[in-house]
C-alpha cells in the first residue's frame, strides 16, 4: 500500500546508505533496507541496570561488565529482636551466561574472588577493581548508652553516611530493627528502630524492652548494621574475560544486577 | 513535498536501522537518514607486526602467539607499546615449552598434539597506533576492531 512520505526525507536515507557504504549507488525506495542490510560491521550495543541482560552475541569477549554487589539479608518481613533477619556480603561472585534456545541448554558460570567481603558496592569485571559503599558493624561492640529523656540508647559510631536530616533514615539494613530516622527513635510510636544523626555521629536505637545499657548490649549479640559509607573504598581483582555465547544470551550475576554490559554483534 | 511511497518498503528500512542498532527503536520518514549516519561500529582488521591503531577501551578479540625459544620456559611476557607508554601481560604456562602457540584470549596453549590452560585476563592496548610484540615468539594471529566512525 502506498502512503504519502516527504521526498526530502527519503532523499536523505539514500544520501546516509550512501554516506556509509562509500558508493555512489541509486535506490528506489524499495532497495534501501537490502543496501543498509549489506553494510556490514560489528555494533557495541551496551545493556544497563537488568537483572538480566538478554542478547544475541557472536561469541567474542564482553568489552565490559559492570556489576552491582548488594548485601543479602535472610528471611522476612521488618527485622525485630523477634525476627532477626542475618546479614552477609560477598567474598566471590558468580556471573552466569545462558543459552537457553540451544538444547540442550548451555550454561556458562564464572566466579570472581572478591579481596575482602563486601556488602554493597560495584565491581568491574572484565578491567577489573570495584568500590565498596557499605560497611558491617557488630552493634554489640558499639559503647552503648542509655538515655532516659528520650528512652533510647545511643552510641558514638561515625563513617556512615549521615541521613540529610534527623527525619529521615540512614540508607542501611538492620539484623534486628527496622532503620527510621533519628527523630522516629525518639518518638515513642514503636518499640523498636535504629537510627542516625544526621548533624554529629552517634547512632540511636530503641527497644523497649531494656532501661539499662549492659542489658541492650547484651541483647545485641551477633546483630548487626550494614550501612552506607561516607566514604566509600576501593579493592582491586584480578580482570577476568568473559566470552559472550555463541547465539542467546541471559546473562547474570548471583550478588546483584548488571550495571553496564557491553558487547560485539556483527550486524 | 511529499509523495507516495510503498509503506512495507519504508517499515523495512526501519527494521533494517533496528537490526542494526540492536535496539527496538520507532523511526518517523525523517528520522531514519540522521539514525543511519549515526550508526557507529567497527571492522575487525587483522594484528599484525606492524603498529595498529586500537582504542584503549575497546578489548582484544582474538590473539594468539607462536613460541620459539632454545631454552624451555614457562615464563611468557605479551607486551603492547605505543610511544612512550607500555604494559606486559605476564604468563605462567603449566609447562615449559621451547616450541607452541598461545591463544591469549582463550588460554589454551597448543604443544604439538596437546593441549594446556592457561590464566587469562582481558587484553587492552593504549589509544593509538600500538605495536605488540612477544619476549620469546611472534604474533601467529589476531584481530582488533576498528571504529567505522560516524557523524
Amino acid at each position: 500500500m502506498n502512503k504519502l512520505y516527504n521526498d526530502t526525507a527519503v532523499q536523505a536515507i539514500a544520501n546516509a546508505i550512501r554516506s556509509k557504504n562509500g558508493s555512489s549507488d541509486t535506490y528506489n525506495i524499495a532497495e534501501m533496507s537490502t543496501a543498509l542490510n549489506d553494510i556490514s560491521y560489528y555494533a557495541k550495543p551496551t545493556i544497563s541496570n537488568v537483572q538480566l541482560a538478554t542478547f544475541e552475541a557472536d561469541g567474542l569477549p564482553l568489552n565490559s561488565l559492570k556489576v552491582s554487589v548488594e548485601a543479602k539479608q535472610a528471611g522476612s518481613g521488618v527485622p525485630s529482636p523477634d525476627n532477626v533477619r542475618p546479614i552477609s556480603g560477598w567474598d566471590a561472585v558468580v556471573v552466569s551466561d545462558v543459552d537457553n534456545v540451544e538444547n540442550p541448554t548451555v550454561t556458562q558460570t564464572t566466579t570472581i574472588s572478591l579481596p575482602q567481603t563486601v556488602y554493597g558496592g560495584e565491581l568491574d569485571v572484565v578491567n577489573g577493581g570495584g568500590s565498596s559503599k557499605f560497611g558491617l558493624v557488630d552493634l554489640s561492640t558499639l559503647p552503648w548508652e542509655y538515655n532516659a529523656d528520650y528512652n533510647r540508647f545511643q552510641t558514638s559510631f561515625s563513617g556512615y553516611k549521615r541521613p540529610a536530616s534527623n527525619s529521615e533514615p540512614m540508607n542501611a539494613i538492620c539484623s534486628c530493627f527496622s532503620v527510621i530516622s533519628s527523630n522516629g527513635t525518639a518518638s515513642h510510636s514503636g518499640n523498636y528502630g535504629i537510627g542516625a544523626n544526621a548533624g554529629s555521629n552517634i547512632l540511636v536505637a530503641r527497644n523497649e524492652n531494656y532501661t539499662t545499657a549492659a542489658d541492650f548490649i547484651a541483647s545485641l549479640t551477633g546483630q548487626t548494621l550494614c550501612y552506607e559509607l561516607a566514604t566509600p573504598t576501593t579493592f582491586t581483582t584480578q580482570p577476568t574475560p568473559i566470552k559472550s555465547l555463541n547465539g542467546q544470551n541471559n546473562l547474570s550475576v548471583d550478588c546483584g544486577e548488571v550495571i553496564e554490559l557491553e558487547y560485539f554483534k556483527e550486524v | 513535498m511529499n509523495k507516495y511511497y510503498e509503506e512495507s518498503s519504508v517499515q523495512a528500512i526501519a527494521n533494517a536501522i533496528r537490526a542494526k542498532t540492536c535496539g527496538n527503536e520507532t523511526y518517523k520518514i525523517a528520522e531514519m537518514g540522521p539514525a543511519i549516519l549515526a550508526l557507529t561500529g567497527y571492522s575487525m582488521e587483522n594484528i599484525t607486526s606492524d603498529p595498529i591503531p586500537l582504542d584503549a577501551d575497546i578489548i582484544i578479540p582474538e590473539l594468539t602467539i607462536t613460541i620459539n625459544t632454545e631454552t624451555a620456559t614457562d615464563d611468557i611476557d605479551v607486551v603492547f607499546t605505543s610511544g612512550e607508554d607500555s604494559k606486559t601481560y605476564s604468563y605462567e604456562l603449566p609447562v615449559s615449552i621451547t616450541t607452541g602457540t598461545m591463544d591469549l584470549v582463550n588460554g589454551v596453549l597448543t604443544v604439538g598434539n596437546d593441549t594446556y590452560n592457561f590464566d587469562v585476563v582481558p587484553l587492552f592496548g593504549f589509544t593509538g597506533d600500538n605495536t605488540i610484540s612477544c619476549s620469546i615468539g611472534s604474533i601467529a594471529s589476531g584481530k582488533y576492531f576498528k571504529p567505522l566512525g560516524g557523524e
